[in-house]
């Protein structure tokens, strides 16, 4: 089936399927879709800009975080995170749930490319092969960030107590 | 999102980028080919999956309507449309390519009908012509692009087809059969045109024909 080519089209497409990746994220369905809707409303403006899904996905990603790392954001999401849809994990023994909370506080200790890889790795569910293909990074690049994130991982769990890896 | 994915899969698990494009039918056909065999043998990514299928959400629509959107010029907005139009090259050509239907659908229309387990669906048009949206419109050109919408209770779920019916033509199948959940103004995945004059658009759900009727000016 033919990709969406322009907003309109691609916010019918692929609008649903942004809206379930930002509830990973945001854990609340109304500030998901005010953000999908948002994004879709900037992309109007500026119609010859990429619809296609994959970067969509990382559009989404990159404002979930910027919402996230935002302390007034992070504590309104927060205030209406919805426990239901704490997503679960496919990749079992692997498994390392990374909440809201978390990810904020990670936002103080890491740059927003880490974040995204952990992102991709643990709330998408991507191999270290597609995070780099879907972000245009080397294996190596994608391998050096997830190692850092999982040690900022343990430093704040030691450090505040911070309940990250389940 | 799917709650589903309780499990855990049984190696490495597709991701969820791969099986929204899977679902799309947008994945290369190797990576769907092996996407599929996956699916077949692990339980948590087909539950995933089925998360994905099931998960048919209505969006509040985007601004739009008749305005043309602030910053586009003319000469972009043809190219825009131009792409557009190559997509749905393939439909315009199978509502041109249909057989000769015996008789028209004559009588009183009905853009509403009442069917088990929706409801009370009400059938809306959505003509997109040079990048401005009309609800509804009576006239159609042969570079207009539709697409249908659909009003029910939340909650109903039914598998709606889109069918054009043209005098002396058999039903042209503009959206093909698939399944829809029930809200405001939930819009079919997908767009059609209509050429070669008057039409009547229907909705067939569950058998029942929610239609519209669309005339050149």
């Amino acid at each position: 089936m033919a990709p969406a080519s322009d907003p309109r089209d691609a916010y019918l497409r692929y609008g649903p399927a942004l809206v379930r990746k930002a509830e990973r994220l945001l854990r609340n369905p109304d500030d998901a879709v005010d953000l999908v809707h948002g994004l879709f409303v900037d992309l109007i403006a500026r119609p010859e800009s990429n619809v296609e899904l994959p970067y969509l996905y990382r559009a989404v990603t990159n404002r979930c975080l910027n919402l996230i790392r935002d302390r007034r954001g992070r504590a309104r999401l927060l205030e209406r995170e919805q426990p239901a849809l704490v997503p679960s994990s496919r990749l079992g023994d692997q498994a390392r749930v990374i909440g809201l909370d978390l990810l904020g506080k990670l936002g103080d200790v890491l740059d927003e490319g880490h974040l995204e890889v952990l992102v991709c790795r643990y709330l998408d569910e991507m191999t270290q092969d597609e995070i780099a293909l879907h972000l245009g990074l080397s294996r190596k690049t994608i391998g050096k960030r997830l190692a850092r994130a999982h040690e900022a991982i343990h430093e704040l769990a030691v450090t505040q107590g911070a309940g990250g890896a389940a | 999102m799917s709650a589903a994915a309780q499990l855990a899969c049984i190696g490495q698990p597709l991701s969820w980028l791969t099986l929204e494009r899977h679902a799309l039918d947008e994945l290369p056909a190797p990576a769907a080919a092996a996407a599929s065999v996956h699916l077949a043998a692990c339980a948590a990514c087909s539950s995933a999956l089925a998360g994905i299928v099931g998960d048919r959400r209505a969006l509040p629509p985007l601004p739009g309507g008749e305005v043309t959107p602030i910053g586009v010029q003319p000469r972009q907005r043809r190219r825009t449309w131009a792409i557009g139009a190559g997509i749905f090259v393939a439909a315009a050509a199978a509502l041109l390519l249909v057989v000769l239907r015996p008789k028209d659908t004559g009588g009183e229309l009905r853009a509403s009908v009442r069917v088990k387990g929706a409801g009370l669906v009400h059938m809306s048009l959505v003509r997109e012509r040079d990048g401005a949206v009309t609800f509804d419109p009576a006239d159609v050109r042969d570079t207009d692009r539709w697409k249908v919408q659909l009003t029910c209770a939340p909650g109903g779920a039914a598998t709606v087809e889109v069918l054009v019916h043209q005098s002396g033509s058999p039903p042209a199948v503009a959206l093909p059969a698939q399944p829809f959940a029930c809200g405001n103004a939930v819009v079919l995945p997908g767009a059609f045109r209509v050429t070669s004059g008057a039409a009547t658009i229907c909705a067939r759900i569950d058998g029942a024909e929610a239609c519209r009727r669309v005339a050149p000016p």
